[in-house]
């Protein structure tokens, strides 16, 4: 079973992590996600949903901790979309507007395509049925579900489940009924907006061309022509 | 993705960016210099479809993306696709400004890392 997903794997992720709380917000017109416990769980029933109908979105595997479902993925995707300026934590998790504004972006440019709607389903579901609910009541409704772990056979209670027991993993794209794409133009836009430096590299550069500090023509190698000799 | 190319590409002009200049020659890519001019003239040739070049999105629409490796992307614009998308309403570049417009013109903006 593979755990480590591809980069591109883990962008899509993200892109569906940050789209889940910005449907979120919108569906409660709250101005915050709610704790890292409510957080956690509403990442944890969509990617379930989607594995459930052998629809690789989500790829982040989640295993049985002291409070249900946890994914080291979704900690992972925190933290880069908080350092991204996407998403903040301060005793509640929130998206920011400058991260609803991409999910909005993503979800009008990727997931309303038609070949992806079902993903958007998924989302706006997940949204729907717990946006408004309290992480206690989440919570509970987690461990009363009934899930098959990987390698088993039998639905188990989540609640029932040993800790560390793998629920969800990585589906391989052959196996799946549908794939969400995403355009490479947008992984590639992906992949420089969750790296704070290459975005501020990116302003300052068009910070020059706008104000004119360019060399035109091939001056500016030159120096590199006098060093290789 | 490639889009746009006229089937007689015009020869297209370079500008590199006081940015640019300042990532060639960082620690982090002086060492592929050579590397990078050489992928910089093969977007001077195709600057659509050279180094599986991508049209970014949203914040970053009217710029592109071209892979030097897995890992160092150029980022750069042309003056034209700049034009015909809008963006110099939102975000003008000195080429949008000059008169007449050098269309041809691509800017390379910065060389940067990726988080793929």
């Amino acid at each position: 079973m593979r755990e480590e997903r591809t980069s591109e794997e883990r962008l899509a992720d993200e892109a569906l992590i940050l789209a889940l709380y910005h449907l979120t917000q919108v569906e409660a017109r709250a101005p915050e996600v709610g704790d890292r416990l409510k957080a956690m769980k509403l990442v944890f029933l969509a990617n379930h949903s989607m594995l459930q109908r052998r629809a690789k979105g989500l790829n982040c595997t989640f295993y049985r901790w002291n409070y249900g479902p946890l994914s080291n993925d979704v900690y992972g995707a925190w933290a880069r979309l908080i350092q991204a300026g996407l998403m903040q934590e301060e005793e509640r998790i929130s998206v920011t507007p400058r991260g609803s504004d991409l999910a909005g972006a993503f979800i009008d440019e990727v997931l309303a395509d038609e070949g992806n709607r079902m993903f958007l389903q998924f989302l706006q579901s997940t949204a729907q049925d717990w946006a408004r609910k309290s992480s206690r009541s989440i919570l509970n409704a987690v461990y009363a579900m009934e899930v098959v772990p990987v390698g088993g056979r039998t639905p188990v209670k989540v609640r029932d489940l040993p800790l560390s027991a793998h629920i969800t993993k990585i589906i391989e794209s052959p196996e799946a009924r549908s794939v969400l794409s995403v355009p490479e133009g947008w992984l590639e836009t992906l992949g420089l907006m969750l790296h704070p430096p290459a975005m501020e590299s990116i302003i300052r550069a068009a910070d020059d061309a706008r104000a004119g500090r360019v060399v035109l023509g091939n001056d500016i190698w030159a120096e590199f022509e006098s060093s290789a000799v | 993705m490639t889009s746009g190319p006229s089937s007689n590409p015009p020869p297209y002009s370079a500008a590199y960016t006081a940015e640019f200049a300042g990532q060639l020659e960082s620690r982090e890519f002086r060492s592929i210099a050579a590397v990078i001019r050489e992928k910089c003239a093969l977007i001077l040739g195709d600057p659509y479809g050279a180094c599986r070049s991508e049209r970014l999105r949203h914040e970053l629409s009217g710029k592109r993306s071209a892979q030097v490796d897995r890992g160092v992307r150029l980022i750069y614009t042309i003056c034209e696709e700049y034009r015909r998308l809008g963006d110099e309403e939102r975000n003008q570049l000195d080429c949008c400004l000059a008169e007449p417009s050098d269309l041809t013109r691509v800017t390379f903006l910065t060389i940067t890392r990726h988080y793929r």
